[in-house]
């Protein structure tokens, strides 16, 4: 370590206010916190209308005790009704999608983890990754005050389908909805709010591909790069090229709510009840394109660096180079590639014409082909390894064996024809919390477990995480696994009371029961989490610079590691997989260790 | 629901059973004993999932009936996919589960130094790939079938239906929160069995109103053997038509008239007194002392047909509730449509928007 640049980075420090240091931070890693704390927030609240909408499922028309007398009125008997319940499942996905998990895997891994793993002082332009951060406030304020506005928060669902999400009242009925309470003044901010995390995430995006492409250490080629990094810059094109459409088609929605244009109104107009509106000159399947072209690559955006973290993890605890890795980053970015050209299979049964479904339908089952590969990769990696059993690697394992699930069950929806019978039912629903609460959110404990120590110095307790992994494990699977057989039975997604008007589902309540009480332990479970990551802020055990021995950047540089991150220029040997060398006494070579003399290392290119 | 309590039993005893186990060995951070428990906990895991399957089968939380001629493709095409990742799910599964027993941290062995195998590669990538197209390729005929309505195409084209190829023609009409239905009227039924260039014509009008129409609210009825054609639409936001029976789904989009088709292969209704009444099964036909054929009907709750909403469409979306009725033969729905046909006048319905 040169004398100059302790002293260069000492001095930073000192100079530092605690309000530029801290809250309007131009550190990555300070960003990345941000982002990160930010996200576990909203996870609560997530969580919690989540736990509101299983409690209805599970006891339909049950009086709720405590809550129920303080959210309904006695009118209702304190029971919650339709409108409140539509209001939750939307909010419910809207928060988990735009405020966590993309937050989380963009936000807070993208920005701690890019700097440090390529080993860069910062990100290319700190000032826009500032930004990015703080256009994530207005976004959250607005969503949150759009809870006590008027008729609720939107509540069309969030996918924000018109004409339920787009209808207006004529002038003089305010912005009210004729479609529901919640489409009124409650879309309007859901709309505002969701283009404020649309200008948050595109400047991160461009801050990361920038970064990946001009900041990387000597040596460090493209191909030395951890995957968690190659996620990260195919996630950063990903939403590079498909946030513009989404941002234009929330622009449209806005636009139409409160000026009155007719982007997706039809030419027949519209009657609710009484009246009817003016013709339109739109279409609403036009919203369907739109959203689904931004937010099917979007599904990507919340799996593909959940992959690349998972790799890490998992090649680090099972000492042995990652199998594969040039076909793991081809899976990536075939994933990625496809993923551009498959948003049709959301609208298999909208309207579309069929014989264009049929083409959508060819291109979404071949996405099966690259997620094949990511596992057996995955499994080639643990095959003949030794597996350490610590807290990031069981949710990585979790996240390898539950994808699986996730992935088989996407080729019955991609099938056309079984989707006319599964669409819409609560098939999707466990399909997609396979992919996005069992991937991507055990993907997202992996890494906070496995990074904490580099974010704070100090590693999380090993036991309470081993528990709180069981028993998510455990619950999670006995919450999302029975919604396939739900599914199976052809039960609707959405509905208020699915298992009490109709005979066909009737006799499937039970497993509504069971999930509920399921449900409940799992968002309890979450506690632990919570508890022991705050507790290890405080008083977990100081961690040094590589508690894991791992091979990639970050863990050469303190931790935490203080502004610009290194103490000098690492300069990289070879690729981060070199684990359980032969001749290397160690079980594991960082990138930046000279090579050895007289072992053949395999360099990477 | 007694078989829901044995369920509700097994899953709490396995549940516990697997707590306890974990437990004590998860606070023990000796890497010796108990190096398997997370295998364990992975393999009861990913068994119980594997079983849970058949349970569900076992337990009739199942494909409700498939009464439709498609229905019988859609559920081959299911049931194809389900092996086919069923098998993929055991193995990969097992081969996860044989790793974690077989390959925990040991301090006396060191891990396989290999970045991988190009041959292996290039096969587990060829042969899902193979696999998966042949897959997709099998699902088109199915998909063509139901959504293309080529039948009709064919007959549009031909320019007339043969007597026996007659279809009846509805227009259903989703709104906020009900299905309304709009029925060809006797008279008009008859045109259409005496020329089948009426009823192709009606085709291309989507069945323009006419006064004598039949209008009914939240009851479908068509008849046993018969393709049925929905001009489908909605007046307000986007709805779903949902028959689970039939293996039916489409939107309804504002501002379209979108055609959809189903021909029922069982009757689930019979005039009892003065009602239709549904949810019947015919068991046999008896002849009685005229000489007169006559179902014997039993009550069969697995022929309670419904038509439900399966696009999220506002507060009552889950209420959207319509009846299916399949009578038996087409004199069977011609009484029901003579008797609604009288009862008409009764039924209010608002104005048809121009």
């Amino acid at each position: 370590m040169s004398e100059s640049t302790t002293h260069a980075v000492g001095h930073e420090h000192h100079e530092m206010s605690f309000i530029r240091k801290y809250i309007f931070s131009e550190d990555h890693k300070i960003i990345g916190i941000q982002f990160l704390f930010t996200g576990l927030i909203m996870f609560l609240l997530g969580g919690l209308l989540a736990l509101g909408v299983r409690t209805q499922l599970g006891w339909p028309g049950a009086e709720i005790p405590i809550l129920g007398k303080l959210l309904f009125p006695g009118s209702q008997g304190h029971k919650m009704g339709p409108d409140f319940y539509n209001m939750l499942f939307t909010m419910h996905a809207s928060v988990m999608i735009f405020f966590v998990i993309i937050p989380l895997l963009t936000g807070a891994f993208g920005n701690f983890t890019i700097p440090l793993m390529i080993g860069a002082k910062d990100m290319a332009f700190p000032k826009l990754n500032m930004l990015s951060y703080w256009f994530m406030w207005p976004a959250l304020v607005i969503i949150l005050i759009s809870f006590t506005v008027d008729g609720g928060a939107g509540a069309s669902g969030w996918t924000s389908y018109p004409t339920i999400a787009s209808s207006t009242m004529p002038s003089g009925f305010g912005y009210r909805s004729p479609a529901q309470p919640g489409s009124g003044i409650g879309q309007i901010l859901w709309l505002c709010s969701l283009i404020f995390v649309g200008v948050s995430s595109m400047a991160g995006s461009v801050n990361y591909i920038t970064t990946i492409i001009n900041l990387r250490a000597a040596g460090m080629t493209m191909f030395r790069m951890p995957l968690t990094i190659w996620a990260m810059f195919i996630t950063a094109i990903l939403q590079a090229f498909a946030l513009p459409v989404l941002t234009v088609a929330l622009f449209l929605q806005l636009l139409d709510k409160t000026i009155g244009t007719t982007f997706f109104l039809p030419p027949t107009g519209l009657q609710f009840g009484n009246w009817t509106t003016g013709p339109g000159g739109g279409q609403p399947l036009l919203w369907q394109h739109l959203f689904w072209f931004y937010s099917h690559p979007a599904v990507y955006i919340m799996i593909l660096p959940a992959m690349g973290m998972v790799s890490d993890v998992i090649a680090t605890f099972a000492r042995k180079p990652l199998f594969g890795y040039k076909p793991m980053v081809l899976a990536l970015a075939g994933i990625a590639g496809l993923g551009f050209i498959v948003w049709g299979h959301h609208m298999f049964q909208s309207g579309m014409d069929p014989r264009l479904g049929t083409g959508f339908m060819v291109a979404t089952i071949m996405i099966a082909l690259p997620s094949a590969v990511k596992v057996f990769n995955w499994l080639g990696t643990l095959y003949q390894s030794n597996i350490h059993f610590t807290t990031p690697m069981l949710n990585a394992l979790a996240f390898v064996s539950m994808f699986v699930i996730g992935g088989l069950s996407g080729i019955f929806m991609a099938a056309t024809p079984v989707d006319i019978f599964i669409h819409d039912t609560y098939f999707i629903v466990a399909h997609l919390h396979y992919v996005l609460f069992m991937s991507s959110v055990f993907g997202i404990f992996a890494g906070i477990t496995f990074w904490y120590p580099k974010m704070f110095g100090r590693l999380m307790n090993e036991r309470w995480g081993k528990i709180h992994f069981t028993i998510t494990f455990i619950a999670s699977n006995c919450v999302f696994y029975p919604m396939h057989i739900l599914g199976v039975g052809g039960m609707p997604r959405r509905y208020f009371e699915p298992g009490v008007h109709f005979n066909t589902w009737e006799h499937l309540q039970p497993i509504n029961t069971f999930i509920s009480i399921a449900a409940l332990t799992l968002g309890t479970a979450q506690l632990i989490f919570f508890a022991n990551f705050f507790y290890s802020l405080f008083w977990g055990p100081k961690a040094g610079r590589n508690p894991w021995k791992s091979n990639t950047l970050e863990w050469t540089a303190p931790s935490p590691a203080g502004h610009g991150n290194f103490d000098e220029p690492p300069i990289v040997f070879r690729g981060p997989y070199e684990y359980s060398v032969p001749g290397v006494e160690e079980d594991y070579l960082p990138q930046t260790a000279p090579q050895p003399s007289g072992v053949p290392v395999h360099a990477g290119h | 629901m007694v078989k829901f309590a044995v369920f509700i039993v097994l899953t709490i005893a396995v549940a516990g059973f697997g707590l306890y186990a974990l437990f004590p060995a998860a606070l023990k951070p000796s890497p010796g004993e108990g190096r398997k428990r997370w295998a364990y906990l992975f393999g009861i895991v990913l068994t119980l999932e594997a079983l849970a399957c058949p349970f569900a089968v076992l337990m009739g939380w199942w494909l409700p009936k498939g009464v439709s001629t498609y229905a019988y493709d859609i559920d081959l095409l299911f049931y194809i996919i389900l092996v086919i990742t069923g098998v993929t799910f055991i193995a990969v599964g097992a081969m996860f589960i044989y790793i974690l027993f077989k390959y925990p941290a040991d301090p006396n062995r060191k891990s396989w130094y290999t970045h991988g195998n190009h041959k292996l590669e290039m096969t587990w990538t060829a042969v899902p790939a193979v696999l998966l197209i042949v897959l997709a390729f099998a699902q088109i005929p199915a998909w063509l079938k139901v959504k293309n309505l080529s039948w009709l195409r064919e007959a549009l084209q031909a320019g007339e239906v043969k007597p026996e190829a007659r279809f009846l023609q509805v227009e259903v009409t989703a709104r906020q929160w009900e299905w309304r239905m709009r029925y060809p009227s006797t008279k008009h039924m008859e045109e259409w069995n005496q020329d089948g260039k009426v009823l192709l014509n009606d085709v291309r009008l989507k069945m323009t109103p006419r006064p004598d129409d039949v209008r009914r609210v939240n009851e479908l009825h068509c008849v046993k053997g018969q393709k049925v054609l929905v001009h489908l639409k909605t007046l307000d936001v986007i709805h779903s038509f949902f028959l689970p029976h039939m293996r039916l789904k489409q939107d309804a989009l504002p501002g379209r008239t979108i055609p959809v088709w189903f021909e029922p292969i069982e009757a689930n209704c019979f005039l009892d007194g003065n009602d239709w009444k549904d949810g019947m099964r015919l068991e046999r036909t008896v002849t009685d002392k005229d000489g007169k054929e006559k179902g014997v009907w039993v009550k069969d709750d697995k022929n309670i047909w419904e038509l439900a909403c399966a696009e999220y469409c506002g507060a009552r979306h889950s209420l959207m509730r319509g009846k299916l009725f399949v009578h038996d033969t087409p004199e069977d729905f011609l009484a029901w449509l003579k008797k609604a046909e009288a009862e008409g006048q009764q039924t209010t319905v608002a104005p048809e928007k121009k």
